[in-house]
């Protein structure tokens, strides 16, 4: 196959470099957003502050049963559950209905309501509430 | 502090690791040749390091002063096995072609050196706002991390089927990784992913580059920096702590390494090894690198023994016996530790249902193309970058390197195919699942992709004819290879397309 001419290497190099440099421009303003305050959309970095305290009266591995107000299949219901598991962990946060049902159960509310009422619904005793939607239970039935 | 430190014994691991076994050692430019060592050894530091931490983990004797010991150790053995190659001798020849001199390299250099900058100040800038990562970073990379850092038994936690939602069958190098960081630094800070993500992402683009610059000079090279720079999309997902980098990297290093053990400077067996090794590392990352891994050793060993290639069984030996750490971890994962409960692999024959619905086909071929647009955007994208390439350059393919590059096109376009059956397959909805993971899937072998083009094409260098340094691989003389190269030869003897 020919070679190219060095005009058109030249032309090529020069092409592409600035094509590159217009690129990277474009994109650094372009995630401005994802490089702002509001880049944790889930708040998920918040989560620790919202369950310190309750973290500090859990044992610091083991099994931890979860309830939620959130509907379930819900993405704020996924977002909750799963803010809840890496927040805690080590300890292994699930569903309360797991078998055998764990000793300490975790409350974890979108919303204001009625804690201790919610708890006896599902057979669980209010141990504390942290606030910030953020409740400790105990499994009444193990 | 003990963080930071932690990582740094973990890259000089790998770092020296490379360089006992150097896969390049009579390779030029040697700034290249450095550059592959110490991107090369980023990959292999965190695989290694992470392997180790595990096993001693799962052992029960994971502690800070285990997980420093054993990287004195190693340090201390492979810094003397250095110091003895180089009292002895190193390589006692070189072997590179200089190319005639593109004059504009300098100004790429430049371009690609400001670009680097401004794309890694927001890389930065965009690790520092979201400390946690993306959705499978908290949801399932960085938890299971914590778990494998936890006390006593806790990374029992990190398999266990009641975490249904957070794919425990999924292979463990990258939580490993940052667990061995977390338990050493005594806190499970953000610290560790956000840095894992970004060493992984910087050492992408340096392998890239330094195995363009050992293969096709070093003008061609940074035309490859600047077009991997150009894919937005990639940049998006680089901090996102996310295991889709680096099983990238990953495959770019075996692909690589499988072309350079075509090059006559390159250092025999050892190079198939890591391109074995870093096979086996894909698969200990991702569940798409199991594929990687089945695939491209099967194309190898029947594109090697098609082509009839001397010592065939050697080679191809070399390659399994690198890829070996990362295939037992794998089917010891897999079939001890955490059996399978994906409803993808347990939903039986159902899903082969699921094949003859026509509009399956249309919707992933939708998705395909859809996020091979959102690569890059407008002008910029970096498809017009490689159009503009292919057009002006032109291709030249060098005999020397058809089999690598058959065998890495076949196993590329074979992976993919394997993603699109999944994607057929899935009982998930089909939708969602392509909407939220196609374009990563497509940057775990775009990198890989970019490098076959770069080989491929005409080397920007390669307007003039060549001069041959100093040569005790080929033992040819400077003029009888200058001669070949202005026939249309390469160094070795070669004929060009």
């Amino acid at each position: 196959m020919k070679q190219p001419s060095s005009a058109q290497v030249l032309a090529a190099c020069a092409a592409v470099a600035l094509l590159a440099l217009w690129s990277t421009v474009s994109f650094r303003a372009a995630s401005e957003e994802l490089a702002g305050p509001n880049a944790d959309v889930y708040k998920i970095g918040e989560q620790a502050a919202r369950f310190q305290e309750l973290a500090s009266a859990l044992p610091s591995t083991g099994m931890v049963g979860y309830v939620s107000d959130a509907p379930a299949g819900q993405t704020l219901a996924a977002v909750l559950y799963g803010g809840a598991q890496y927040t805690l962990a080590p300890r292994l946060v699930t569903d309360q209905s797991v078998k055998p049902a764990p000793e300490w159960v975790i409350g974890d509310f979108s919303k204001p309501l009625d804690v201790v009422q919610f708890g006896k619904n599902r057979g669980l005793t209010l141990v504390k509430d942290f606030g910030n939607g953020a409740v400790l239970y105990r499994n009444q039935v193990r | 502090m003990l963080e930071p430190i932690s990582i740094l014994l973990a890259l000089l691991d790998g770092f020296l690791l490379v360089r006992a076994l150097d896969p390049v050692r009579n390779m030029q430019p040697r700034w290249a040749a450095v550059l592959f060592q110490t991107a090369l050894g980023t990959g292999v530091g965190i695989g290694v390091t992470s392997i180790i931490y595990f096993i001693l983990d799962v052992t029960g004797a994971a502690s800070p002063a285990a997980i420093f010991a054993a990287d004195i150790i190693l340090i201390v053995a492979l810094a003397w096995r250095w110091f003895r190659t180089r009292s002895a001798g190193d390589a006692p020849f070189s072997s590179h072609v200089t190319a005639p001199g593109f004059r504009w390299t300098w100004l790429l250099a430049l371009a690609f050196g400001v670009v680097l900058l401004i794309a890694w100040a927001r890389l930065i800038q965009m690790a520092s706002a979201l400390p946690v990562g993306e959705w499978d970073a908290w949801a399932m990379w960085n938890l299971r991390a914590k778990f494998l850092a936890g006390p006593g038994g806790a990374w029992r936690y990190a398999l266990s089927p009641l975490l249904s939602n957070s794919h425990p069958d999924y292979p463990l190098l990258l939580p490993a990784f940052i667990a061995r960081v977390w338990k050493a630094g005594g806190a499970a800070d953000t610290l560790a992913p956000a840095v894992t993500a970004l060493l992984f992402f910087a050492g992408l683009i340096a392998l890239l580059v330094s195995a363009v610059a050992l293969l096709r000079g070093a003008a061609s090279a940074l035309l490859a920096g600047l077009v991997i720079l150009s894919t937005t999309s990639l940049l998006v997902w680089a901090p996102s702590q996310y295991a889709d980098i680096p099983v990238a990297f990953y495959y770019l290093g075996a692909i690589a390494l499988i072309f350079l053990d075509a090059s006559p400077a390159a250092a025999g067996r050892w190079v198939l090894f890591w391109a074995g090794l870093c096979a086996g590392f894909a698969a200990w990352t991702k569940n798409e690198g199991i594929a990687f891994l089945v695939l491209i050793l099967a194309v190898f060993i029947v594109f090697t023994f098609w082509k009839r290639r001397a010592g065939v069984t050697g080679r191809a030996g070399w390659l399994l016996a690198g890829a070996a750490p990362g295939v037992l971890l794998t089917l010891w994962l897999k079939f001890f530790l955490a059996p399978a409960v994906d409803p993808l692999v347990r939903q039986g024959a159902s899903g082969l249902a699921r094949l003859q619905d026509a509009g399956r086909y249309a919707e992933v071929a939708k998705g395909f193309f859809s996020n091979l647009l959102n690569l890059g955007s407008g002008v910029t994208h970096p498809f017009i970058l490689l159009a503009i390439l292919a057009i002006l350059l032109r291709w030249q393919m060098e005999e020397r390197f058809q089999l690598p590059c058959l065998i890495a096109t076949t196993g590329l376009v074979l992976v993919f195919l394997s993603y699109c059956g999944v994607y057929l397959v899935t009982p998930y909805g089909l939708a969602w699942q392509v909407q939220s993971s196609f374009d990563r899937l497509i940057l775990q072998v775009w990198p890989s992709f970019l490098f076959v083009f770069f080989v491929l094409l005409r080397s920007v260098a390669d307007s003039a004819p060549a001069t041959v340094a100093k040569s005790a691989v080929t033992r040819k003389s400077p003029i009888r290879s200058a001669k070949a190269a202005a026939a249309g030869k390469s160094p070795a003897g070669q004929k060009v397309k």
